[in-house]
């Protein structure tokens, strides 16, 4: 930014630049110019009316009022579909419906529509066919031979068309390109350096390339600092300082697990290691609904719609995760490998031998805590063990 | 006032304040104020979200005026002739829901 003037105190530009973040390039300059000018001006006339300078100053900032909603309706204006805007609603107030509908805060809403079903199209492999009877058969030629999977759950999923993409990059102040590969690359700037995340598509629908919905999660809360927060579950919402990003809305049931189970591993790290960038995290999870799954039912406080992740260690760095809301009546619903449950209180003790038998298990809230303290989410039930029903 | 019969009508204000001579963003709160004895109050917030919002509809243009206490020229916004048929339509509908509200509360 290239605005700058004697006048100008840090608190100034601290508010400047939140104020026109995320607005293009061409743009920021412009917005900062006409505040700052407005800042300027109206401090002047404080200071006429007898305000010392630092006071006229801070006054006329407050009056201005959060650079956060400034930021939003500016966003609003230069980033939100034409088509949206064209709708007659100004950009305040469809921000501020929008912000409601995706159960509220001070920042700018982005929805994004969320495709859950892949088209099923056949896996081919050369060599030896598979066996499993979980899959059917579709073609054998020349050693090579094509099949789909029976369950439609392997089909399912949360995911993002490249246009849905582009925009919550944008909102981010970042762009994406195209590599020779077909590859996408998200262009994002850290405070600090450039962060360029690579995505290849996973399929294509009417000549619209899809994506992960959990890789943009996970460039939005990489790209943004550790206080980026997780928020719902029906829709989930990934929420900053001044953006919310929306995936699909509270019509489409589905995407609440497609979508967690999208994040699962991140959310994991950030318990584990408190930054998603820190040390290198060589887990994987095992599995997530496995087909010999044990059902936990759990009371606990939580408030209907948080969501909370069940972790359990099952050898070296390989994890078995669930994600689920809480209901209504404040209960959790989790689907494990393990049957007979014990609740620990710290990710080291998820190594623990039980002399009953019973496996270590972690709980940890994942929504409306910062990512970067998402170790203080780990909560113990009033019954610290569970035993699902055979 | 309630603020929400102010954002409710925000464009056809701003195109009303802005009808018959170009302002700037600050110049803007200021008529309001004055011409109003204080009732509107603007939240400055909103405003230029606003008024950015009204020129990419092309209902306002921008042009560069004097230069403000940063050195830069102020942003002047004047309202085009697209504006000026929005405003007609805008004070219509405006006055046909005032005189529909002003019937529901007669005896």
């Amino acid at each position: 930014m290239t605005a700058a003037t004697t006048e100008l105190t840090p608190a100034v530009r601290a508010y400047l630049r939140r104020a026109t973040w995320g607005l293009p390039r061409e743009r920021q300059q412009e917005v900062w110019d006409e505040l700052e000018e407005h800042l300027l001006t109206r401090a002047a006339q404080l200071q006429a009316c007898g305000a010392a300078p630092p006071e006229a100053l801070a006054r006329a900032l407050a009056e201005l009022g959060s650079p956060t909603r400034v930021s939003a309706g500016m966003t609003g204006v230069y980033l939100m579909p034409k088509l949206i805007l064209m709708a007659g609603a100004d950009a305040v107030a469809l921000s501020a419906a929008l912000y409601a509908l995706a159960g509220g805060n001070d920042g700018n809403v982005i929805t994004l529509p969320v495709l859950t079903n892949r088209p099923i199209t056949p896996s081919c492999v050369r060599g030896t066919a598979p066996i499993s009877y979980n899959v059917t058969i579709v073609s054998r030629r020349a050693g090579i031979t094509c099949y789909t999977f029976n369950d439609p759950k392997v089909y399912e999923g949360a995911y993002l068309s490249l246009s849905s993409i582009k925009k919550a990059v944008a909102a981010q102040g970042g762009n994406v390109t195209t590599l020779s590969s077909g590859t996408i690359r998200l262009n994002l700037t850290t405070k600090s350096k450039p962060n360029q995340i690579d995505l290849p598509s996973n399929f294509t629908v009417k000549g619209e390339k899809y994506y992960f919905a959990a890789a943009i999660a996970s460039s939005f809360y990489r790209n943004q600092s550790n206080s980026v927060k997780f928020q719902g579950y029906q829709p989930p919402v990934i929420v900053s300082d001044n953006l919310k990003l929306q995936f699909g809305d509270s019509t489409q049931p589905e995407i609440g697990p497609a979508f967690y189970r999208g994040v699962a591993l991140e959310l994991l790290r950030y318990v584990l290691h408190g930054d998603a960038q820190g040390s290198e995290f060589s887990g994987s999870i095992f599995s997530i609904y496995p087909a010999d799954a044990g059902v936990h039912k759990l009371k606990t406080t939580l408030k209907t719609s948080e969501v909370a992740m069940l972790v359990i260690r099952r050898e070296g760095q390989n994890y078995d995760l669930d994600v689920a809301p809480v209901d209504a009546a404040g209960q959790i619903t989790f689907k494990s490998s393990q049957k007979r449950l014990a609740f620990v209180s710290d990710p080291d003790q998820l190594s623990l031998v039980y002399p009953d038998g019973r496996t270590p298990a972690l709980l940890v809230r994942v929504t409306n805590i910062p990512l970067g303290n998402l170790k203080s989410g780990i909560f113990v039930p009033a019954k610290t063990t569970s035993d699902a029903p055979n | 006032m309630n603020p929400d019969l102010l954002r409710g009508n925000l464009d056809l204000i701003l195109l009303t304040i802005l009808e018959d001579k170009p302002l700037y963003g600050f110049a803007i709160i200021q008529e309001a104020r004055e011409r109003t004895d204080g009732y509107f109050q603007f939240k400055e917030g909103s405003l230029y979200p606003a008024l950015h919002r009204l020129e990419q509809d092309g209902l306002l243009a921008a042009q560069p005026g004097e230069l403000g206490r940063n050195g830069k020229p102020r942003k002047y916004y004047s309202v085009t002739d697209a504006g000026r048929q929005a405003l007609t339509a805008k004070r219509a509908e405006f006055s046909s829901f005032t005189g529909a509200v002003g019937r529901l509360g007669s005896p």
